[in-house]
């Protein structure tokens, strides 16, 4: 540097000029007294300010589980929702299980119609009914799948590719088993309630890349 | 910033060849994909100075604390809106200044003043308690720091005490480059006249 550059000098007392260039404003800076005087302010006026900072330990740590509360919370919160619209189908599923083993006992036993829970007479079309609840886990299980595809669609752009990768693999299988299941299950409720397990993987498969990580509290 | 290399950065490449600024791109990028321990580090790294800045500027401590939180709640909402490239210290700043000027606004309104244009009237005196915590140079910096207006203030802090260049310094302030550059220069020749002995009377 051979003329005076202010901002050079500014740059040097604030230590962002690289090595090479640090040397040639220095070297002026040596040689040029107003340059040399003004250094020393720059400098002067750094040491303070970072004296002040060092000074202090600004008291940030209580400050966190505050703000994790407000935006860390909200993630585990829509965790719980996603765990509470699982269990939904998880208790219909069980519903139509329950119901089809009864009925099933009920139909085989020749005093069925005389057991005491069936004191308000039995159904009259039970395997209309089990049919029923089978319809209404699928649908269950159909929609909670819809949502948690969505999140997954607009979570994927995160992801890295060969998680998204192997996500992607899984589903793709369990996406077959399930439409074989459905395709193969008719009228048969044995058969159907298969069905409502691949749903079921499926729906566990879709979360589990939903979820990839852990929320940390 | 790639994000699948992002994401796994500083878990395979060895620590020092990752820079200070990869590192915390790859951060970023994982906080804003909902990785709540990187947004920890992030706040770790970063809310000692958007504090300080919100101290200096708002004069409270207990503001500070509140703006703080503020600052990085916000920051969390639009870590997406990051673009590659830019540097995270900068824009935390923008948000904090923002914060501090809701925080202004909502006391002056409170005071019944604000009928006043008062944001260039020098800030009141820090209170006993916070000068007994400080040494006699800080006192003496913060007496004179506390002279300036408001906004000059902000800018000579961002460039002195937290480093910021006078682009990043011009978009925090939402000011021109020869705006930035003038009040910095207004500021810090206010500050060696009231400094000179500190500053070993070379101003």
């Amino acid at each position: 540097m051979t003329t005076c550059d202010w901002e050079a000098l500014e740059a040097l007392a604030l230590g962002e000029l690289d090595p090479e260039r640090a040397h040639e404003v220095q070297a002026h800076a040596a040689s040029c007294a107003s340059c040399g005087k003004e250094l020393a302010a720059l400098a002067a006026e750094r040491a303070l300010f970072a004296g002040r900072a060092a000074a202090e330990s600004p008291p940030v740590a209580a400050l966190w589980p505050a703000v994790a509360a407000r935006v860390v919370a909200p993630l585990t919160l829509v965790r719980r929702r996603r765990g509470a619209l699982a269990a939904a189908v998880a208790v219909a599923a069980a519903t139509v299980l329950f119901m089809w083993r009864t009925t099933t006992i009920t139909s085989r036993t020749p005093t069925a119609t005389s057991a005491p829970t069936t004191a308000t007479a039995a159904p009259k079309e039970p395997v209309r009914e089990v049919e029923q609840a089978l319809d209404k886990a699928e649908l269950s299980y159909r929609q909670a799948i819809a949502a948690l595809e969505k999140e997954y669609a607009s979570e994927r752009s995160h992801a890295d590719a060969a998680t998204t990768r192997r996500h992607e693999a899984r589903l793709r299988g369990l996406r077959r088993m399930l439409d074989e299941a459905r395709a193969a299950a008719g009228d048969d409720v044995e058969a159907r309630l298969q069905v409502l397990d691949a749903y079921s993987a499926y729906m566990r498969s879709v979360q589990t890349a939903v979820f990839k990580e852990e929320v940390p509290r | 910033l790639d994000v699948a290399a992002a994401m796994t950065m500083d878990m395979q490449a060895p620590r020092q060849e990752v820079s200070a600024i990869d590192l915390e791109r790859a951060l970023v990028a994982r906080a804003a994909a909902g990785d709540g321990a990187a947004f920890r580090r992030l706040f770790d790294r970063h809310a000692p100075g958007v504090w300080r800045f919100l101290r200096d500027l708002l004069r409270d401590t207990a503001a500070a604390d509140e703006g703080t939180q503020e600052t990085f709640v916000r920051a969390h909402a639009r870590l997406d809106t990051l673009r590659t490239g830019d540097k995270l210290a900068p824009w935390l700043f923008g948000i904090a200044r923002n914060v501090s000027w809701e925080q202004l606004r909502a006391r002056k309104r409170y005071v019944g003043v604000d009928d006043e244009r008062d944001e260039d009237r020098p800030s009141p005196e820090p209170t006993p308690e916070t000068l007994l915590l400080m040494r006699e140079a800080d006192q003496q910096l913060g007496a004179a720091l506390a002279s300036l207006g408001e906004e000059r203030r902000a800018a000579l802090l961002l460039r002195l005490d937290h480093g910021l260049g006078y682009e990043e310094i011009a978009g925090v302030m939402g000011w021109t480059l020869p705006k930035v550059k003038n009040e910095i220069h207004r500021a810090r020749l206010a500050l060696r006249s009231q400094l000179g002995e500190y500053l070993g009377d070379a101003a």
